[in-house]
């Protein structure tokens, strides 16, 4: 009989500026080393489905910690903190690439940790991807989930939180990209995610485009007429088969 | 509770079963905008409501404004 088990909990993680929130933790239990994997959530927040992510990778060998973003805001339900931070027009990309990296550094100090770290990102998290693995030291794998506004066409969306188009930092990208995308989707739309790709190829960075058709926006969550299922389960048999291939230690061996 | 503020949206809703949705967070920003009563709406169901309530308002204004011109306006003596 073979054995299997997970731990998956709220924990508390330090973030940018050395704040103190709580963040969903799932790791198997027994064995490893494992590699880790920092979640970062979508913009609705850190949500039910998020939580299930997050446990649906931890069953794929990955400790995977998903930071709540918007735990700033305060104690209340999700959706109360979704809706206060939305009215704010957001969390600023400084402040995400903080968690992020608290995150990671959450993984890289476990005792089972392998020291390989991925980052995964979906809608709004993809974006958030893209940037942190442009930004960020220490990221071994990235995968953006049809992160929309990579590319700006229209600078009067830049802010102050989010001040810079994160295709302008591709040169910078430093580790592999797979992205995941839906053809019907509208933002990013097809149109984008090309000239995308075409800056990873003039580049020369390492990356995995895949692209689905009969698919928008969000069609990994069950909880959505978005959802697709074929393509979801494509789509995660890549995620793991990418991490596999970059966060394994045999990888750290190779990139030594 | 009190309410002097209405944000309002089109985005991924967190409870509606659809991909994209018209919300309506109604707070007290007086309050520190911590409480909210809020409503997710297709965007059918959005476009049916600002018909509603524009016919509403409406027929409202004709109806008590017609009520406070008869009230105005004396009883003629038999």
């Amino acid at each position: 009989m073979t054995y299997e088990s997970m731990l998956a909990e709220t924990v508390a993680f330090r973030g940018h500026n050395g704040d103190v929130g709580e963040a969903y933790y799932a790791r198997p239990l027994g064995g490893g080393p494992w590699p880790g994997v920092v979640l970062i959530h979508h913009m609705p927040g850190w949500d039910e489905w998020i939580k299930e992510a997050t446990r649906k990778l931890a069953h794929h060998g990955l400790a995977t910690i998903a930071p709540h973003l918007y735990f700033r805001e305060g104690p209340g339900s999700p959706d109360d903190v979704g809706a206060r931070v939305r009215a704010a027009g957001g969390v600023a990309d400084e402040q995400v690439l903080g968690d992020v990296a608290g995150s990671m550094e959450f993984l890289r100090a476990q005792p089972y940790a392998n020291g390989r770290v991925g980052v995964i990102g979906f809608c709004s998290g993809g974006r958030h991807t893209y940037l942190a693995a442009c930004s960020l030291d220490g990221i071994d794998a990235a995968v953006d989930c049809w992160g929309g506004n990579v590319i700006v066409d229209d600078p009067k969306q830049l802010n102050a939180k989010r001040p810079v188009a994160p295709i302008d930092l591709t040169a910078k990208l430093r580790c592999p990209l797979l992205g995941l995308f839906g053809n019907d989707d509208e933002n990013p739309n097809r149109d984008q995610v090309n000239r995308t790709e075409a800056v990873l190829k003039k580049l020369g960075k390492t990356y995995e485009f895949h692209r689905y058709d009969g698919a928008g926006h969000a069609f990994f969550n069950a909880a959505r007429p978005a959802y697709r299922p074929e393509q979801a389960l494509d789509g995660w048999n890549k995620v793991f088969a990418f991490f596999r291939k970059h966060l394994a230690a045999a990888a750290a061996a190779r990139a030594a | 509770m009190r309410i002097d503020t209405a944000n309002v949206y089109y985005d991924h809703p967190f409870h509606a079963p659809l991909d994209h949705a018209l919300g309506i967070d109604f707070i007290s920003e007086a309050d520190g905008g911590r409480e909210r009563v809020a409503v997710e709406l297709s965007g059918a169901s959005a476009r049916a409501l600002v018909a509603k309530i524009l016919a509403a308002l409406a027929s409202g204004e004709v109806e008590h404004g017609k009520a406070a011109h008869h009230a105005a306006a004396p009883v003629a003596a038999e």
